[in-house]
C-alpha cells in the first residue's frame, strides 16, 4: 500500500491506468434517468459516477423572496460510500462550495429571463468519486438541464487539467489530484466559445497556464460532441415514441 | 361528471394531470395499470452489484422507474462494553432530494426514517450482530449499510430492502489483524501479518445471513388489489399493505395502513401474493450472486 | 396459561380513559392500560400554520409523538406516521378544507404496547375536541411468546422483550350505519376490520391471522369501551 504511494504517477508516456496524457476515461452519458425529475442526467467516467436531477422551475420558496429573473439553486451531496473514507449524510463545507461553483458555472449558461419569480433545483448527488467531480458534475447538470427542457444559450461542458511530475493530465483521477502541483478546472460553453467558470489551483506560469487552458477547452469541445449526441437520439426516440402514440390513438379512433 | 364531459375535449395527458383518479379508474376497471401492467403484475426489477468500487459492497436495485443505490461500508471499532461480543450493524435510508419532486435537501423526511426504522429492525434480524466480533471485549465491525433513494416511483419499502440484502449477501468483511499495541490493518496486509504471526484477527470471510426477506407492497384501490404501485398510483390507494416475508414463507413484516380498512381476505390475498413475488426476486438475487461469483449462503434451505 | 401479572393470555390490562384533562387545548384525554399511559392533546381545527401543508380538500393532520424522556428519534417519527394515518382515516376531514388538526401524544409511562396506547388515546382525544369523526378505531398490541409459541394479548414490556415477534393493529369498529352510532351496541367481531398493522420480528403466516384475529377480539372490547365512554361523556346530551 505504501509503495503505490512513492511510484511515479507516470511511466513513458502512459498514466496508471494506461492513459495517455492527453485522454479521457470512458465517459458515458444519458439522459432521462429519473422519472419524477423534470429532466435528469447520469454521467459516468470510469470510477467517478454522478446523478443530476432537475425540478422546476418551480415556485421560489418563500423565503427567496421576489426575483424579476429566475434562479437556479445547486445542491451537491456525495454519497456516504462515495470515498474512501466513509462521509456523513450533513452538507461538508466542501460540498457547499462546490454547489456554489457549480451554481455559477450553470447560471451564465441559462437564460434565467425566460422563469421569472421561479427556482430550478439541480440536485447532484455524487455515487462515486473518483477525481474530477466538479468537472463531470457541471457537464451531467447542463445535460439534466437541456432535458428538463429549460432555456440554455449553449450547453456547458467541463473538464478537469492536473499538473503532475511536469506534465499536463486531462481528466485527473483522485489520486492524480492528490498529487498535482497545480490544477483547473474549465466550465465552457463550446459553442460559443465562452467560459462560464473556471477555478485554478496552485501555481501556474502564464505559459504553462495557456497550455493548460487549451488543453482543457479541447476537452470540453469533445465532451460537447458527445454530449449533443446523447441529447439527439435521446430527442429522437420522445419523437418516434411520439409518432407511435399518435399512430395508435388514430387506429383507436 | 365534469370530468367525464371533460375527457372529450382534453388529451390523454392532460386529463391524466386533472382528473388522476378517474384515470387510473378508467384504467383499472379494464383489469389494466396505466403502465400496461396486469392489476397483479409487479414492475420489472433488476438488480446490479459492485457498482460502486469506494463500498465494500453496493447494489442498484430498479423496480420499474424506482431505483435504490445501497452501499455498504465496514469500519473497525472498538467494542462496546454491554456489548463485547457483538459488532455493529447501522442501517440509513436517503431519500436524496433528486428522488422526487417533494425531497428538499436538509434533514431526513418523515418517509425516510420511517423507512430506515423499518428496514433497520428487518435487516437487525437478518444480520447476527454476534459474527461481527472480531475479538470479545476489543474489537468488532461496523457495518453501515447506507440506501439511497435514486428515482422515487413508489414502493421504496421493496427496492430499498432488496438493494440492502442484496448489498449484504455480497459484502465480503476484510480480513484483519490486531497487533499487541492494538494497531489495526485490514486487507491483503493483515493476511500476511497473520501468517507470520500469531495475532487476533479474522481471515476475509463472508456475512452469513440468516434469511432471504422480501418485502412485497400492495394497494388497495375501489376493492382491487394493485401489485407494486408506482408513486402515480400511491396517493389515489385507499390502503397500502406491505409484506415481508422470507424463503421459508414466515413473515417478518407485516405492515397496513391507508384511510380504509382492509378485510381479512385481502390481508390473506397480500400474503400470498408476497410468497409468490418473494420467490421470483430471491431466484434473481442467486442469478445476481452467481454472476458476481459468489453465492448467498443464507440461500440453502 | 397464567402470566405473571395473573391475566389469561387473551385479556387486556385494566383501561382507564380520562377526557378533558388539559385546559389549553380543544381537547385531551389520557388513556391508560395496566402500566402504560399516553397523554393525547387535540388543537383544531385551526389555521395551517405552513402554506405547504395545507390541503385546498381537506383538513390535514399533523401528530406529533413524544417519548416519555429524551429526544425523538426514527421510532417516534415511524409511530407519529402511523398515528397520523389511522386518524386521517377515522376524522372526516372533508368538512375541514385548508385547516389543521394537531394532535400530540406524550407517553406518560410505558409497559409495553406503547404505540396500541397511543392510538387509542389520540383517538379518544379526537373525540373529545368534537373533532368529526366517521367511526372510531380501537388498538391493540399483541405478541408471540419465544419459549411456548403462545399468543399474548396487550403484552407488558417485559413480554414483548422475551416475545418472538410484537405486534400492533388497529381496526376499525364498523358502527351501524346512519346516525345511531351503534344502538345494536357492539356487533359482532367480524364487522371489525384491519385499518393499521405493524409488526416486528418473526411469525408464521397463520400465527400473523392468529394474532389479528386474537386483536380483533381485544379490539371490539375496547370499542365497546369506547363507545360507553363516549355515552357517559355525552351525558345528557346523549338522550
Amino acid at each position: 500500500m505504501a509503495g503505490l504511494e512513492q511510484q511515479p504517477l507516470l511511466t513513458d508516456g502512459h498514466r496508471r491506468d494506461g492513459r495517455a496524457y492527453e485522454e479521457f476515461r470512458n465517459v458515458f452519458l444519458n439522459t432521462g434517468v429519473i422519472s419524477q425529475a423534470s429532466g435528469s442526467a447520469y454521467a459516468e467516467f470510469n470510477n467517478t459516477k454522478v446523478m443530476v436531477g432537475v425540478y422546476g422551475p418551480r415556485q421560489s420558496e418563500r423565503k427567496v423572496g421576489y426575483s424579476e429573473q429566475g434562479r437556479i439553486s445547486v445542491d451537491v451531496k456525495l454519497a456516504t460510500f462515495a470515498t474512501r473514507q466513509r462521509g456523513v449524510f450533513g452538507q461538508t463545507p466542501e460540498e457547499r462550495e462546490l454547489s456554489a461553483l457549480l451554481a455559477t458555472a450553470l447560471e451564465a449558461a441559462t437564460n434565467l429571463a425566460s422563469f421569472p419569480k421561479a427556482t430550478a433545483d439541480v440536485y447532484v448527488l455524487v455515487l462515486e468519486a473518483g477525481g474530477a467531480e466538479l468537472a463531470v458534475a457541471a457537464t451531467a447538470a447542463a445535460l439534466a438541464l437541456a432535458d428538463a427542457g429549460i432555456e440554455m444559450f449553449d450547453l456547458v461542458t467541463a473538464c478537469s487539467v492536473s499538473r503532475a511530475e511536469g506534465a499536463l493530465l486531462l481528466d485527473p483521477t483522485t489520486d492524480e489530484a492528490a498529487r498535482e502541483e497545480a490544477g483547473l478546472t474549465l466550465a465552457l460553453m463550446p459553442a460559443c466559445s465562452e467560459v462560464t467558470q473556471l477555478v485554478s489551483r496552485g501555481p501556474w506560469s502564464s505559459s504553462q497556464l495557456r497550455e493548460a487552458l487549451e488543453l482543457a477547452m479541447g476537452g470540453c469541445a469533445q465532451l460537447d460532441a458527445l454530449a449533443r449526441q446523447v441529447l439527439k437520439t435521446a430527442a429522437a426516440e420522445a419523437a418516434t415514441r411520439r409518432q407511435q402514440e399518435a399512430q395508435r390513438q388514430a387506429q383507436q379512433a | 361528471m365534469a370530468a367525464a364531459a371533460a375527457a372529450g375535449q382534453v388529451d390523454a395527458d392532460t386529463f391524466r394531470r386533472l382528473y388522476p383518479d378517474d384515470y387510473l379508474r378508467k384504467f383499472v376497471e379494464q383489469g389494466l395499470r396505466p403502465d400496461g401492467r396486469p392489476l397483479a403484475a409487479a414492475r420489472p426489477t433488476s438488480i446490479g452489484l459492485g457498482a460502486v468500487s469506494t463500498a465494500d459492497a453496493s447494489a442498484l436495485v430498479k423496480v420499474g422507474s424506482t431505483t435504490a443505490l445501497a452501499g455498504v461500508k465496514c469500519e473497525v471499532v472498538p467494542a462496546l462494553p454491554e456489548a463485547p461480543d457483538a459488532g455493529r450493524l447501522a442501517v440509513q435510508v436517503e431519500m436524496a432530494p433528486l428522488c422526487s419532486a417533494t425531497a428538499r435537501p436538509g434533514r431526513p423526511s418523515e418517509a425516510a426514517q420511517v423507512l430506515t426504522e423499518q428496514l433497520g429492525a428487518l435487516l437487525s434480524s437478518v444480520v447476527d450482530a454476534r459474527q461481527l466480533c472480531i475479538d470479545a471485549g476489543k474489537a468488532a465491525w461496523a457495518v453501515y449499510v447506507d440506501i439511497y433513494v435514486l428515482d422515487a416511483d413508489g414502493s421504496l419499502h421493496d427496492a430499498c430492502l432488496l438493494a440492502a440484502l442484496a448489498a449484504l449477501s455480497s459484502l465480503r468483511l476484510r480480513a484483519v489483524s490486531i497487533d499487541e499495541s492494538g494497531r489495526v490493518q485490514t486487507g491483503a496486509a493483515a493476511q500476511q501479518q497473520q501468517q507470520g504471526e500469531q495475532l487476533a484477527g479474522q481471515q476475509e470471510r463472508q456475512l452469513a445471513l440468516s434469511c432471504l426477506p422480501v418485502s412485497s407492497t400492495c394497494g388497495l384501490y375501489r376493492g382491487r388489489l394493485l401489485a407494486d404501485p408506482t408513486a402515480e398510483e400511491e396517493p389515489l390507494l385507499e390502503a397500502q399493505v406491505t409484506a415481508v416475508l422470507d424463503e421459508s414463507g414466515a413473515v417478518l413484516g407485516f405492515s397496513a395502513g391507508g384511510t380504509a380498512a382492509v378485510s381479512q381476505a385481502v390481508v390473506v390475498q397480500c400474503l400470498e401474493a408476497a410468497k409468490m413475488r418473494g420467490k421470483e426476486v430471491r431466484a434473481m438475487l442467486q442469478q445476481a450472486l452467481q454472476q458476481a461469483g459468489l453465492a448467498a449462503d443464507a440461500a440453502a434451505p | 396459561m397464567e402470566r405473571t401479572d395473573g391475566r389469561s393470555a387473551g385479556q387486556i390490562r385494566t383501561v382507564r380513559c380520562e377526557r378533558g384533562l388539559l385546559t389549553r387545548a380543544d381537547g385531551s384525554a389520557q388513556w391508560t392500560q395496566g402500566g402504560t399511559s399516553c397523554l393525547a392533546s387535540v388543537t383544531g381545527p385551526t389555521q395551517s400554520y405552513a402554506s405547504s401543508k395545507e390541503d385546498a380538500e381537506r383538513a390535514t393532520v399533523d401528530v406529533v409523538f413524544r417519548p416519555r424522556s429524551g429526544l425523538a428519534g426514527a421510532q417516534e417519527r415511524q409511530h407519529e406516521a402511523v398515528i397520523r394515518r389511522a386518524c386521517e382515516a377515522v376524522i372526516v376531514a372533508a368538512l375541514h378544507p385548508r385547516a389543521l388538526i394537531q394532535v400530540v401524544v406524550q407517553v406518560v409511562s410505558d409497559d409495553g404496547g406503547v404505540l396500541a396506547c397511543a392510538l387509542n388515546a389520540a383517538c379518544a382525544a379526537l373525540l373529545d375536541a368534537a373533532v368529526p369523526l366517521r367511526t372510531l378505531c380501537a388498538a391493540v398490541s399483541a405478541a408471540q411468546a419465544e419459549a411456548d409459541g403462545g399468543l399474548l394479548l396487550d403484552p407488558t414490556a417485559a413480554e414483548e422483550a422475551a416475545a418472538a415477534a410484537t405486534a400492533t393493529f388497529a381496526f376499525l369498529p364498523l358502527l351501524a350505519g346512519g346516525g345511531g352510532g351503534g344502538q345494536d351496541g357492539t356487533g359482532s367481531s367480524d364487522g371489525l376490520q384491519l385499518l393499521t398493522s405493524q409488526t416486528r420480528g418473526r411469525l408464521s403466516t397463520d400465527q400473523l391471522l392468529d394474532m389479528m384475529e386474537a386483536a380483533k377480539q381485544g379490539a371490539d372490547r375496547l370499542a365497546a369501551f369506547m363507545q360507553q365512554s363516549a355515552r357517559q361523556a355525552a351525558g345528557p346530551l346523549a338522550q
